[in-house]
């Protein structure tokens, strides 16, 4: 036995000697690591400018023949349609534009600042030809063929203002006009760039059209909603560019062949039942899309058709409301790929129209409207997308609700009353129960680690919103035949598509976009005081969860947040994909905040550190800038606030004028019918 | 003196590990500032005015978390030999008698239900308490504070503590808090490291420890059985009640301030076994001082193995684990 223990113990010296050997190295290898560390890349060189070449005399020949010349790039423009101003917006012009039509305004997709621009008429009612001179346009740019247009030309042109008269029969029109007004507006790049983009849409739609046997072409007519509203004759779509679409894409458009002279034609239903069309597309704007739909449902000389008894009545939304995707101008493409996506689902497989949609919307019109803000729409279903990316096809209208998340986004957008299950965690948030609190009375079928598959399937809900960690879960309620709204929130664009989701997904888009835009004011406060800081003299902040040194990593809202307010975080570079990270002490020390803030439902306060002794050395508890961050929620609306809370502490002086107890309780009246001051210091 | 080599070796063994994790750390420091720095805490006014940063970091970060960790391990390590030999049971540690589940649960219901002025150790302390007097009352009022009778009964509280945490985390009313109860449970030295929790936990577990080394030949008694003890003139009921208290309320001290850290009173003890031999009177002895050293070592680990802090708990068990095997394979036959 003796002989054993001698020989152990040097295999435990070994050992503990190989464990101060790791210890050492690993010490080592960190120094090795931080020291090596480059200190900064160095800047690229400065990109060399192309020379511009010396420009000549543009000349076009516009969709009426006519053949115009500019000395030079036009710099002032009249545009009267909205979508020839989108087409000049994806040319990067919108600064030339100086006047617009009377409803250009209402197309969401533009900037405000040319929404905002002085109004000259329409096509329809006439135009101010004085108030068009007046503006001292290089050009003006128009429709022609319709309406009071050519009459308008004729006085424009007697003024010497030249005008380009557009008219769209089709894609191949649509690319023509964008090229004509790269020219004109001295922007030939980036109108190749975008015609290239629609080109090769336009390609592949056509491509998998010519694949769809004849044998097995549908029979489709297209429809415009608003005759579908009126009761009366229905106005179809035949000779024109939407109603040739149909075709592309390897359809039979019934009413271009009954009618191949006619562009709109008018039937009355009997001739619709005698076609007995296997699909039928009707066009709306967004906001009747559903108004159409319930017209569909109610009047029941439509269930005698074919595409009614399968289902296959859909809405294409157009126009210039968010969410359309059927116009003239660049989204025309978009639109087609929608059509052809839900007429032939396999064949198109490929096709994203809402990826396509999110890349010209971002890379063309520079806006920031996610996917999540388009939706597809049938007489019996409606296809969402969740801020996840999944397309969920969820019943047309959604009555009732089982949100596990989402609560106080569900109270800002008002639709408490289609909730029949929450979250537990819900009963508890402080907002909820002053303002509904029947919120108590809400059955809770669990929360997204573990759900009561009994209790759901009593509450039976139209979809279930849910974090998806646990893939059981999920499964679980899809086998119960549920659809299921998958949410993450690592970001404050996350948090954005999360509304958008919502507001789809209940109907209320007008409410989600009211919210989105007060949002993006309140960003838009904080952003213009702070945009002139240099980024050495931005202030370093470090935010604190439920321990001192449990810190908020490079990933999260939270983060989002500190940078949006003008800040750094100090974790960020360190751990760029982590929302929570428990740190070593020193590290703190090393980083040096200038500011810290802690979450507001931590255990422990400012005091806390104040009064510690070895926080002392660093430079936010030396200078006493240590804050509780006041009570919000963060997956919500309330972040910009707290965006702005955060700007007034790290910069006073450039806030000093800023109360942001009144700016909360005004947003918080408007949002959840509550002041701010009564819940901020609840926990 | 037999042994001397291991026996020296080990004793030098944790002055060094306390020097080392002095030295190591993120924030960097070179070793010349580091001991100017001990220099003048030790006599201020030989050396004067080193760096505010580094002294800051040194005397109030890591010698207090180095002295935390050398505490609980000492805690822990030395109530682990005594119950094993007491219990003659190779594969038992504090942990047995309901301690960290008890102490889990006072952690949870502080952190999930209890307002922010109600000190998470507190609660965490009294639980693992009363945990251990419910073991303790169940052992005695059956079996009569018998061997078996502890083990089972220790067994049942923490089959019911664990149960009773588990509910606390379903019910969490908030999924951070959920996250903190977790957290609490792989066991944080840092959140020790005061000088004053320090010293909370020094007057409770030196005299503990303390009286537990002068016990440390009953020990040896107590270990040969029931019979043998009595037949020595030692009450073993009484002498085994004493001691299981004894080492309780230290454990309990310790874990309330550091959270849950396994394998640490299992294993030490059998390491040291190993090298010197079986004797209680030397194993309690270098228990004390090699367990205080491995859960420096273990700490530093924790510190500095990676960018993020890595929780302590499952640092040692991750550790011990293989380690424990390793041993077993290597002296089967040292235990009966």
């Amino acid at each position: 036995m003796r002989s054993q223990v001698g020989i152990s113990k040097w295999v435990l010296v070994t050992i503990l000697v190989v464990v101060i050997v790791a210890i050492v190295a690993a010490v080592i290898t960190t120094y090795l690591y931080y020291s090596a560390r480059p200190s900064k890349p160095t800047a690229p060189p400065p990109p060399t400018k192309p020379t511009k070449p010396t420009k000549p005399a543009i000349v076009i020949k516009d969709f009426r023949g006519k053949t115009i010349e500019l000395a030079k790039p036009a710099e002032r423009v009249v545009v009267l349609q909205s979508y020839w101003a989108e087409v000049i917006v994806a040319l990067g012009k919108a600064n030339t534009i100086v006047g617009v039509g009377s409803y250009v305004p209402y197309d969401e997709y533009l900037p405000p600042e040319v929404r905002d621009l002085p109004k000259v008429g329409s096509i329809f009612r006439g135009v101010n030809v004085e108030a068009i001179a007046s503006l001292k346009p290089d050009v003006v740019i128009m429709d022609f063929g319709y309406g009071k247009a050519d009459e308008i030309i004729k006085k424009l042109e007697q003024m010497g203002i030249p005008v380009i008269g557009l008219f769209i029969r089709g894609i191949e029109d649509e690319i023509k006009a964008i090229e004509i007004l790269g020219k004109v507006l001295g922007a030939e790049e980036k109108a190749k760039k975008l015609i290239e983009f629609i080109k090769t849409r336009y390609g592949k739609l056509k491509e998998l059209g010519a694949k769809v046997p004849e044998s097995k072409r549908l029979k489709v007519v297209f429809i415009s909603g608003s005759s579908v509203l009126k009761g009366g004759a229905l106005s179809l779509y035949a000779n024109a560019s939407w109603g040739r679409a149909v075709e592309d894409i390897g359809a039979v458009n019934v009413a271009l062949h009954e009618f191949p002279n006619k562009k709109w034609p008018k039937v009355d239903f009997e001739t619709l039942v005698k076609w007995d069309p296997d699909v039928v597309f009707i066009t709306s704007s967004v906001k009747y899309v559903q108004k159409v739909l319930d017209k569909v449902a109610s009047d029941t000389r439509w269930h005698v058709l074919k595409a009614y008894k399968s289902g296959r009545i859909y809405v294409v939304p157009c126009w210039g409301s968010i969410g359309g995707v059927l116009d003239w101008g660049p989204r025309d493409i978009i639109g087609r790929e929608y059509i052809a996506k839900l007429l032939y689902p396999d064949v198109y497989r490929e096709v994203d129209w809402r990826g396509d949609m999110e890349y010209l919307l971002e890379h063309f019109y520079g806006i920031d409207i996610p996917k999540q803000a388009f939706a597809a729409y049938s007489i019996e279903w409606k296809e969402i997308v969740d801020p996840l990316g999944n397309v969920v096809k969820v019943p047309r209208k959604v009555k009732k609700v089982v949100d596990l998340i989402s609560y106080l986004s569900d109270l800002a957008l008002g639709v408490m009353d289609r909730l029949v299950g929450v979250s537990k965690y819900a009963k508890k948030n402080p907002v909820l129960l002053k303002v509904y609190p029947k919120i108590k009375d809400i059955p809770s079928p669990g929360s997204s680690f573990k759900v009561n598959i009994e209790v759901l399937e009593m509450l039976r809900p139209d979809v279930v919103i849910i974090w998806p960690y646990k893939p059981s879960v999920v499964e679980q309620i899809e086998k119960l035949g549920i659809p299921v709204v998958k949410v993450h929130l690592y970001s404050y664009d996350d948090v954005r598509r999360l509304l958008w989701c919502l507001g789809v997904l209940y109907g209320v888009v007008d409410r989600v976009k009211k919210i989105i835009n007060d949002m993006d004011n309140l960003l838009m406060l904080v952003r213009e005081r702070i945009k002139d800081i240099p980024s050495e003299k931005r202030v370093r902040v470090l935010y604190l969860w439920s321990k001192p040194t449990r810190v908020q990593g490079g990933r999260g809202t939270m983060n989002d947040a500190i940078v949006l307010a003008g800040g750094v975080n100090v974790a960020a570079k360190e751990f760029p994909d982590k929302s929570y990270v428990t740190v070593d002490f020193e590290r703190i020390v090393k980083w040096n905040p200038d500011m810290i803030v802690i979450w507001w439902w931590a255990k422990y306060g400012p005091e806390d550190l104040l009064k510690d002794p070895k926080w002392s050395v660093v430079k936010a508890v030396k200078e006493g800038r240590v804050y509780k961050e006041p009570y919000y929620e963060h997956w919500g609306p309330d972040l910009t606030l707290f965006v702005l809370w955060l700007a007034c502490k790290m910069y006073p002086d450039r806030f000093s004028d800023i109360n942001f107890m009144e700016i909360a309780n005004k947003y918080y009246m408007e949002w959840y019918g509550i002041l701010y001051s009564e819940v901020a210091s609840a926990g | 003196m037999r042994k001397l080599v291991p026996k020296l070796f080990v004793s030098f063994s944790l002055p060094l590990a306390i020097l080392i994790s002095l030295l190591l750390g993120h924030y960097r420091t070179d070793p010349k500032t580091v001991l100017e720095v001990v220099l003048s805490a030790v006599f201020p006014h030989l050396i004067h005015s080193p760096p505010e940063t580094v002294r800051v970091i040194v005397l109030l970060y890591r010698a207090p978390r180095a002295i935390a960790a050398a505490i609980t391990g000492a805690v822990l390590a030395v109530s682990g030999a005594a119950l094993q030999s007491m219990l003659r049971n190779p594969l038992v540690d504090t942990y047995i008698l309901g301690i960290a589940s008890g102490a889990g649960f006072g952690a949870a219901l502080a952190i999930a239900f209890l307002p922010p002025t109600v000190p998470v150790e507190l609660v965490a302390f009294c639980f693992s308490l009363i945990a251990f007097m419910l073991a303790f009352v169940l052992a005695w009022s059956w079996g009569r504070g018998g061997v078996i009778a502890l083990v089972l009964s220790g067994v049942i509280v923490n089959a019911f503590f664990s149960a009773a945490l588990a509910l606390v985390k379903y019910l969490a009313p908030d999924p951070h808090r959920l996250a903190s109860i977790v957290f609490w449970l792989m066991g944080d030295i840092g959140q020790a490291a005061f000088w004053y929790k320090i010293m909370r936990m020094l007057a409770i577990s030196l005299p503990c420890i303390l009286v537990i080394w002068f016990m440390r030949w009953r020990l040896n008694v107590l270990s040969l059985g029931d019979e043998e003890a009595r037949a020595l003139g030692v009450n073993p009921t009484v002498e085994r009640g004493l001691l299981t208290a004894i080492c309780a309320l230290m454990t309990s001290a310790t874990v309330a301030y550091t959270g849950i850290i396994g394998w640490v009173g299992l294993l030490v003890p059998h390491i040291v076994r190993l090298m010197l031999g079986t004797d209680n009177r030397v194993v309690v002895t270098y228990s004390i001082v090699f367990g205080a050293t491995y859960m420096v070592l273990a700490d530093d680990l924790a510190r500095c193995l990676t960018s993020e802090e890595l929780p302590i708990g499952v640092l040692t068990t991750i550790m011990g684990a293989p380690l424990y095997i390793y041993l077993l394979r290597r002296a089967s036959g040292v235990w009966r």
